[in-house]
């Protein structure tokens, strides 16, 4: 009797691994045609984002910048004013912090200028790796070209209503793996800008920016970037 | 005549030397030794506060960096601190738990012993953490309510408080190897309201020319 009981249990824990390595080839399977759709979406979008951005040339918007610090109940908010123009060889970025501080920071090509209060200080960039590496993100968002840096990013692309999701993980080895987890970036799909961007770091503390009040392509003064 | 003048020039000398080295015992100009006492810090910054967020501006010889200081209280001299970019990019998160400080998630371009060192040892002492009921020396001050306790540390270095005796409010605190010869001291400005979450923070070191200068934005 005990042999039958054995003999039924063997037979019964065969048929369940059978079950579950078959479960397995198919959520393989699954798991290998969801990526295939998501890396053709994601050329498919790629594509689409890059031949839209292509024609931004400016934006003004205002922005809500939120850092989420894993020990504090509350959020570190600070909101401003946000100029960006593609120029001819480099690109132009001005952030404006005006709530709850005072503060700009405009990036001219590879040159930092920040202002706190009558306090000016500039430096090149190319002087810090990591400073250039997100700066790059930022602008390459912003004109859409982070889609094709498949050097630095694996990314997936979904569509959510008028939004697309786009999730951006560093690859290893890379810079930005020192510091950023994941990189999440949801782009209006009537304009293809961003409105929200959200960087993730390795110890799940993120700052998340938000984008408001967009202007495409207004004119922007040559003194926008200017600081003293 | 020449002997006696001479002398003269000898006694002046010895009385001199006797007078500078009767000063040189004290530690401190007109300051009268109480004998050992337990530091008891009462009223220390961040005694009622349960988190703060500080503007910071640093400034490096002819270098400026300013940025933002999160700090939460989690128990008494125990805190948990973020120094983060305007921008929100973290430059390292800091543990101080009894007055030791530990790093983490440190920017890679900050991430260097002799900057790291000087963090933990100015965030520790801006928070206060690790001295309480140390036993050290204590002073009065002769034209002041203020007290002094100097409570020794490893080889010459001491950390030094200034209270005031009759608020007992710590005004305050220096690290020096002689107590007048501070290398690293901190004031704290405290808001009218009598809360002891310091509105304005300054930490001036004397060996580099390193000043932080902290602002208070909001606090809990």
């Amino acid at each position: 009797m005990k042999k039958i009981l054995l003999l039924i249990l063997l037979m019964f824990s065969a048929c369940y691994a059978e079950t579950v390595d078959a479960d397995n080839v198919k959520q393989d399977a699954e798991t290998a045609f969801k990526e295939l759709a998501d890396s053709t979406s994601a050329v498919k979008w790629q594509k689409v984002i890059s031949e839209n951005t292509r024609n931004i040339h400016s934006i003004q918007s205002s922005f809500k910048q939120t850092k989420n610090l894993s020990f504090l109940s509350d959020k570190v908010i600070s909101s401003g004013k946000f100029v960006f123009r593609k120029n001819d060889s480099d690109n132009s970025l001005k952030w404006e912090y005006t709530t709850p501080f005072i503060y700009t920071i405009v990036i001219d090509g590879t040159r930092i200028t920040m202002k706190d209060g009558k306090k000016i200080s500039s430096f090149d960039m190319s002087s810090s790796k990591v400073f250039e590496e997100i700066n790059e993100i930022m602008i390459k968002s912003l004109n859409g070209t982070i889609l094709s840096d498949n050097k630095n990013f694996t990314f997936s692309i979904n569509e959510s209503g008028n939004e697309l999701v786009i999730e951006m993980i560093p690859v290893k080895g890379t810079p930005l793996t020192d510091y950023f987890k994941n990189i999440k970036m949801i782009m209006d799909k009537t304009d293809f800008t961003v409105t929200k961007l959200t960087m993730i770091e390795n110890s799940g503390d993120f700052t998340e920016l938000v984008f408001t009040a967009k202007k495409i392509n207004g004119k922007i003064d040559e003194k926008e970037f200017a600081v003293h | 005549m020449k002997k006696s003048l001479l002398f003269t020039k000898l006694v002046a000398f010895a009385l001199i030397l006797s007078l500078l080295m009767s000063c040189g015992s004290l530690p401190c100009r007109h300051c009268t030794p109480e004998g050992s006492a337990a530091l008891d810090l009462k009223k220390v910054p961040f005694s009622d506060t349960t988190s703060a967020l500080y503007r910071v501006s640093i400034k490096l010889y002819s270098m400026y960096f300013s940025g933002l200081l999160a700090i939460k209280k989690i128990e008494d001299g125990s805190f948990r601190m973020s120094l983060i970019s305007e921008t929100g990019f973290k430059l390292f998160d800091m543990e101080v738990i009894n007055g030791v400080a530990e790093m983490k998630n440190v920017f890679s371009e900050l991430d260097r012993e002799n900057v790291k060192n000087t963090f933990k040892e100015d965030f520790a002492l801006l928070v206060v953490s690790g001295f309480s009921n140390k036993i050290c020396k204590r002073y009065t001050y002769e034209r002041s309510e203020d007290m002094l306790f100097a409570c020794s540390e490893k080889k010459e270095i001491s950390s030094n408080f200034l209270i005031d005796r009759k608020t007992e409010i710590l005004k305050r605190v220096w690290k020096a190897e002689e107590i007048e010869d501070e290398y690293v001291g901190i004031n704290y400005g405290y808001p009218e309201s009598g809360s002891m979450t310091p509105a304005f923070i300054t930490i001036v070191h004397s060996n580099v020319k390193l000043r932080m200068e902290l602002s208070i934005l909001e606090n809990k």
